[in-house]
Formats: structure tokens, C-alpha cells, sequence
């Protein structure tokens, strides 16, 4: 045995899947470091761009995603009261390590000493577009010291806001799916656009485009069509979203929905059906089951 | 010697993590090792042959590896000049130890002993260009059907094969050129070559075992592999626009110390 996966039968099928989209901030956003009590900077990355210019960008972490997802799993309620990471007595860091375990076999874990699942999802993406840096707003009292009344003196501080309409393209590889488990995925990656963002505000949305959301699903054995994937060079939004809808094919397919040999694309609208229809499966098979 | 010349498109921050080095501050090589690209087209390979992705449960004491066989010979991936790349620092929250759910709990009372914190380096790239080499044309020409194809690469991170060459035909010759790659030390200690823009790493080749047997990369067969040799290596990062004048196999574009191949083949020790 290879791989270490429970046999799955014909009913049962594993695929490939990946998420494309652009989310947009509609507000001001924080994603700086939660145990940074005193340092309240987001987090920008600085590379080499075009010609060696130091380029520097706001930055949606993959690492903060998926941990934010995650936790959409581990905080899902099932249908006897309970969470379901309570329920199947998985947490962070102590994971379950369950190779049945909806988080663990799809996000992957970690029993020191005894065993390891891989997580066959990553995440990817994050890098703003826009070369807009954050701005800083004075604040009167850090929200830290509003849960601790024990503090008398309001302590003013200044916190980074990435700014409101910065786009950030991200996502989502799960390999070696089967529906069922790809079903976690798409409820954890929908559940957790609204909890986005570090203290408040908080949340962020599926950017649109002519009132279509930016965003791919594609469910595959072999790759077919181009990746639609934004380079982090690209600093105009207007031009990352045509990029988008062109290697997404949002105007050249026949309703939205593509399919060749062992490949399909669900593209805009639909693609955001079909993950919600992954999700309401989550549900029903493995909340209210 | 033929060479293909593979380009990545990574979709996410990377982490090919130095070791040794320090638990609470994970640096990252600014260029995918050898190791790791080998490690990685493998996997593709086998995806790409509708296997499911390998070494989802690992048992610790004996984990088996997945790599390239060992005729063919994976040299690393490295950004390119004039596009958007560099190494990312950031701070991340670290557990102490393995044995609570504190980072889970919607209600904490007191966290503090729990966590620290890690800085942890992140190589983003918008493209890489990887390499690998084979006296056999006919095993790299095997590799056009991997193109599309996605995989984790690294500790952390996650790239897609944009583009793969037919097999470059490459010739012997010293000269001075930009390295494609990573430069053996030894090699350019032995022509009193001067380290000028070159960044020295320490860096891993794999120990193959006498009996490797596996020279189907599109198969389950795990690689006889018996652990790992460091060596010293030289990186020229592609802002540097330093040559080295050693002995290359080289088209005029592509440009390979041999020392390197015949490292990694296992051929000579250093
Ligand atoms: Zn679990």
C-alpha cells in the first residue's frame, strides 16, 4: 500500500478539484498577527518585480486561511448539540489523526511519534493586486484590554488596515478527493469568507464582475484547460480580472460549464451552486447525519 | 547528455526548509532544492498516471520515498530573473507541545504557556524554471504527459507545470557563464574560482541504496533510497548577474556544472 488512504470503491471515486477565485475586502481589513498585542501591522511582502523594483503588497496568508477553515469545521454544529471537532475529539494542535475524521483526512494531522496524515488540500494565492499600502488608523482602546477589565486606562494605539477594494486572488488544491470528503472542503472554504480578518471589522467577499462572481471550480483525473491563475506582477485590477475571466473561460463555453475528457469546469454562477451544493451535502451527511 | 527544462507556476508561498536549523525560525532556500523538485515530479508523475497522490500516512520509523530514478537526474528549480520573486518573513504561532487543543477552543482562560513564536520564511515566485537531466532521451521524452499537472511542493506550497521542453541535446565545455543552477563548492574551490555574488548553503543529495530497482517514475514503486548526503553549494541568485568559470553542460542558454550532475549521480565524493 502506497498511499495509506482507506480503499474507496466504484461508487467512490477520487478526483482532483480546485477552487479559483478573487475575493475583495468591502471593508477595512486586519490581518496582522493575533498574539502581536502590540504590533498591530498587517502583513505586506516586498519582492523583486519587473526590472529588480522592490514591489511591496498587502497579503492574505494561505497558512491564515486554512487555519480560518479549519476552524469552520472543528466549530460546524452537529445536529446532537455538540461541535463536531467535540464530537470527534479533535482540536489544534491535538489532532484527531482519524483517517474517517472529515478535518483530519482532508486538512491533514499530526500524532507525534505515532502517525501523520498529509493534508491533500493547500492553499495558495493571496498576494493583492493592487500595490496599495495598508493605511493607519488611531484606536482608542486595543480590543484586548475591552475582555480584560481589570486594565483602568484605556491604552490608545494606531493599527494597519489593509484598504477596502483590494482584490486577492486565492486557491484552494485538494487532491485525491472523493466527493464526500471534497463536500468539507467546500463548506469550510464558504463558511469561511465571512470570518475572514482579525478582530472587527471582519469578513470579505467573491469579488464580481458584471454582477458574476470571480470564481472556478474544477473537478478532474487530467488537467484540461489553462489555470486561472493571477500572476503577483499584476498590479491593475482591471487587467487581473480580465486575466481571470479569460484562462476561466467565463466567455468562451456554452452555459458556464466546460467538460472533456476525464475534466469538468464550473465557471461564475454556477460555480457557486455547485459549491453549495457541496456544502448542503457536508450537511446533511456528516452535520445532521 | 539531454536536459529538460520544466517551468513552474507556483500558486503559493513556499517553504523548502534548511536544516539543520533553528525549531523556532524556519528558513527557507530561495530556490527549490534538487531533493525536493526530484521528491515533487515524481509525485506529479504518478498523478499524472490517475495514481492517488502517495505517502498520505506515513509511518515515522521507515517512510518511504518517491523520487525521480536515479538516471534521472533532478538538478533544482530557481526563480527567474525579471519576474516578481523573493523570500517573505513572517511571524506564525508555534505549539509547545502537541498534547492540548488550546488554538481550537472558542473559550480560553489562560493560553500563555501554550505558544511561541516561530518566524517562518516563505519563497514566492511567480514563475521557477527546474531542470533535470538523463544520458536517456527516452525516459525524459516520458515526461511531456506530466504538463498541467499540480502538486504540493515543499514543506509548504503548491505549483503547476506550465511548460516542459522536448530533451535539450547539451555539450562539455568550460566557460565562463551564469549557472542555471547551484555550483558544487568544490568545484569552484578547485578553480580557484572567487565567490563574487554567490550565496553558500548548505544542501542535501540522496544516498541510493546498491540495489535500485525502480525506474518507472508513473508506477507505485517507492525509490531505494537510504537517506541523505549533505554537500556545500553555491547559489547565484538571478538579480546577481555573476558568472562562474567552471565545466558546463551547456546549449549557450542553459548552462549545468557537470560537477553538480556527477554530485547528485553519486559518482564522486565530496
Ligand atoms: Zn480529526
Amino acid at each position: 500500500m502506497t498511499t495509506g488512504l482507506p480503499k474507496t470503491d466504484k461508487k467512490n471515486p477520487r478526483f482532483h478539484f480546485d477552487i479559483y477565485t478573487i475575493l475583495e475586502g468591502a471593508q477595512e481589513l486586519y490581518f496582522g498577527h493575533e498574539t502581536q498585542v502590540n504590533v498591530n501591522l498587517v502583513e505586506t511582502i516586498k519582492m523583486y518585480g519587473k526590472d529588480g523594483q522592490a514591489l511591496e503588497k498587502c497579503y492574505l496568508s494561505p497558512t491564515k486561511r486554512r487555519g480560518i477553515e479549519r476552524r469552520c469545521l472543528l466549530w460546524s454544529p452537529v445536529s446532537n448539540g455538540e461541535l463536531l471537532g467535540d464530537k470527534q475529539k479533535c482540536g489544534i494542535p491535538k489532532t484527531c489523526a482519524d483517517p474517517k475524521c472529515p478535518i483530519c483526512s482532508t486538512y491533514g494531522a499530526l500524532d507525534p511519534g505515532s502517525k501523520t496524515l498529509i493534508g491533500r488540500v493547500s492553499h495558495g494565492g493571496g498576494v493583492a493586486v493592487q500595490d496599495i499600502y495598508p493605511i493607519e488608523k488611531q484606536r482608542a482602546m486595543h480590543p484586548a484590554m475591552i475582555v480584560n477589565q481589570k486594565e483602568e486606562t484605556p491604552q490608545p494605539y494606531k493599527r494597519q488596515y489593509n484598504q477596502p477594494g483590494i482584490l486577492y486572488p486565492v486557491y484552494n488544491h485538494a487532491l485525491s478527493l472523493t466527493d464526500n470528503e471534497f463536500a468539507a472542503v467546500a463548506y469550510a472554504f464558504l463558511d469561511s469568507l465571512p470570518r475572514i480578518g482579525a478582530g472587527n471589522p471582519k469578513g470579505i467577499a467573491i469579488a464580481e464582475s458584471d454582477e458574476v462572481p470571480l470564481l472556478v471550480l474544477d473537478r478532474y483525473l487530467v488537467p484540461q484547460k489553462k489555470r486561472p491563475i493571477i500572476s503577483p506582477a499584476i498590479v491593475d485590477p482591471q487587467a487581473a480580472i480580465a486575466e481571470f475571466k479569460r484562462l476561466g473561460n467565463f466567455e468562451d463555453n456554452d452555459g458556464n460549464y466546460i467538460q472533456e475528457n476525464h475534466f469538468e469546469r464550473w465557471i461564475g454562477n454556477l460555480a457557486l451552486t455547485k459549491l453549495q451544493e457541496y456544502s448542503t451535502s457536508f450537511v446533511d451527511a456528516v452535520l445532521q447525519a | 547528455m539531454y536536459c529538460l527544462q520544466i517551468n513552474l507556476t507556483p500558486t503559493a508561498a513556499m517553504t523548502f526548509r534548511i536544516l539543520p536549523g533553528s525549531i523556532l525560525n524556519i528558513a527557507t532556500y530561495p530556490f527549490v532544492p534538487p531533493t525536493t523538485l526530484s521528491g515533487y515530479l515524481r509525485r506529479v508523475a504518478m498523478l499524472s498516471a490517475g495514481l492517488d497522490i502517495p505517502e498520505t500516512t506515513i509511518n515515522k520509523d521507515n517512510p518511504p520515498f518517491y523520487t525521480l530514478p536515479r538516471n534521472l537526474i533532478s538538478l533544482g528549480a530557481y526563480p527567474v530573473c525579471n519576474t516578481y520573486h523573493g523570500v517573505h518573513r513572517t511571524y506564525r504561532k508555534g505549539m509547545r507541545s502537541f498534547n492540548h487543543d488550546v488554538f481550537s477552543r472558542l473559550y480560553i482562560e489562560k493560553d500563555k504557556a501554550n505558544f511561541q513564536l516561530h518566524t517562518w520564511e516563505y519563497l514566492i515566485a511567480e514563475k521557477l524554471i527546474g531542470y533535470v537531466v538523463s544520458e536517456s532521451k527516452s525516459d525524459l521524452e516520458k515526461f511531456q504527459q506530466i504538463k498541467g499537472m499540480g502538486c504540493k511542493l515543499g514543506k509548504e506550497g503548491f505549483a503547476i507545470v506550465d511548460a516542459i521542453s522536448p530533451p535539450i541535446e547539451l555539450k562539455r565545455d568550460t566557460i565562463s557563464a551564469i549557472p542555471s543552477t547551484i555550483v558544487p563548492m568544490e568545484a569552484l574551490l578547485q578553480t580557484n574560482e572567487f565567490f563574487n555574488g554567490c550565496d553558500i548553503y548548505n544542501l542535501y543529495r540522496y544516498q541510493w541504496s546498491s540495489n535500485e530497482s525502480n525506474k518507472d517514475s508513473f508506477s507505485n514503486d517507492p525509490s531505494a533510497i537510504d537517506g541523505f548526503i549533505p554537500f556545500v553549494g553555491g547559489y547565484y541568485p538571478p538579480q546577481s548577474n555573476s558568472v562562474a568559470t567552471v565545466e558546463y553542460y551547456t546549449d549557450g542558454e542553459i548552462n549545468i556544472p557537470t560537477s553538480l550532475v556527477n554530485l547528485i549521480q553519486g559518482k564522486v565524493d565530496v
